[in-house]
């Protein structure tokens, strides 16, 4: 399969280059070299990614968990180059060794997985959902799947993230020590206790957020599954300003760490409601189906 | 209860039926993304090819390796009486059910 998907993009690009090369037009031929390159490399992405995926999951259920683990990978691999960027720009002080750089993705993972999970669930969820019928077929699997990933996160903060939270401390030796722990009683400190609650419910606002996404039946839906995906992957990125403004005392800390989910939710019923409108033209008589 | 298992049709799919049942003569792929008016894309229109060949709609055929020595044979596409049935019934389904064609 792999080998006859590649052969045909080449044979394409030999044809094109030597018509190319026939009419003496330089430029075209390269063109054509430059595009039989994108194309081998979709190819490539299909068969290393996409094939294996597809094969797995043949029903919509199984597609999004297969997808939600995917995506969670790729996020958590996301969260472990930033570590790596650390080490490399010398911001920690540890020895590096293959061992110790094992170590510190090991004490890292439950910290990342706690955050990777629901944005792993959400894009998940749109990667699998192209249509309203995915939706209504795998929405059974998407609650259960929010519970468990819920009580998955629940558990590595309770018990895991405090401890390898503290050994990643004592690994990376963080140079100007800026992994410091919050003093108990303060205003940091506080916050970090609401945002671990709010990450709790990350699980079900962001799952219901893709889900209401992904229903929508807009002509131009992809796109909303695009921003809406877009939008998951930078959730995490919104706990940075609402944090900034609670340790000023501008808002007070409950309100900061809640804020990312309260600003899903809502935009959740805004696409529930984009759709009980009828915003869209295929429910308006006589309209072209698309 | 057992469902009966209908063959379903993309949208890219059914493009690639259309094309080829239009054109009447066998096409490769980079001439359906030529004329498909960059509805396909060159990287993943071998893919879906590659699936609806699977799935019984087409047919394909090696063309005769090139004159000059050093290209590779391309591959011609045609639709089989399944694909053709299919593509007529998802049309007339949608001239019939256009409220839920999505």
């Amino acid at each position: 399969m792999r080998r006859r998907l590649i052969d045909q993009v080449i044979a394409d690009w030999h044809f094109e280059h030597a018509a190319a090369l026939a009419r003496h037009d330089q430029w075209a031929a390269r063109l054509a070299t430059m595009r039989a390159v994108g194309a081998c490399a979709r190819v490539a992405v299909y068969c290393v990614a996409v094939a294996p995926l597809d094969a797995f999951a043949s029903d919509s259920p199984r597609r999004v968990a297969g997808a939600a683990v995917v995506a969670t990978v790729a996020v958590t691999m996301v969260i472990w180059s930033i570590s790596i960027f650390a080490l490399v720009t010398g911001a920690y002080s540890m020895d590096v060794t293959i061992l110790n750089v094992v170590l510190l993705f090991v004490y890292l993972s439950p910290t990342a997985f706690v955050v990777t999970i629901p944005v792993g669930l959400s894009t998940g969820v749109l990667a699998a959902c192209s249509r309203p019928s995915d939706v209504r077929k795998a929405r059974i699997a998407v609650v259960l799947l929010a519970v468990v990933a819920t009580v998955v996160s629940l558990t590595l903060s309770l018990w895991l993230t405090p401890t390898t939270s503290h050994a990643y401390r004592e690994l990376a030796r963080p140079v100007g020590g800026e992994l410091r722990i919050n003093a108990p009683g303060s205003i940091g400190a506080l916050l970090e206790w609401h945002q671990g609650w709010a990450l709790l419910g990350a699980n079900a606002v962001l799952a219901t957020f893709a889900l209401c996404a992904a229903a929508v039946t807009a002509p131009q839906a992809i796109w909303v599954r695009f921003w809406a995906g877009v939008a998951s992957v930078a959730y995490p990125l919104l706990y940075v300003p609402a944090g900034v403004l609670a340790l000023a005392r501008v808002v007070p800390a409950v309100f900061a760490a809640w804020l990312p989910n309260v600003l899903f939710a809502t935009a959740a019923l805004v696409f529930v409601g984009w759709n009980r409108t009828g915003l869209h033209p295929t429910r308006s008589a006589g309209s072209e189906p698309s | 209860m057992k469902t009966s298992r209908v063959p379903r049709l993309s949208s890219k799919e059914q493009l690639v039926l259309e094309l080829l049942i239009e054109h009447r003569t066998p096409m490769y792929g980079l001439e359906m993304v030529n004329a498909s008016r960059r509805r396909l894309k060159r990287g993943t229109v071998y893919v879906t090819l590659a699936r609806m060949e699977e799935k019984g709609l087409i047919t394909s055929q090696q063309e005769d390796a090139p004159p000059e020595a050093g290209g590779l044979p391309r591959r011609v596409y045609t639709p089989t009486v399944l694909g053709r049935r299919l593509v007529d019934a998802y049309a007339r389904l949608a001239r019939l059910l256009p409220e839920f064609a999505r």
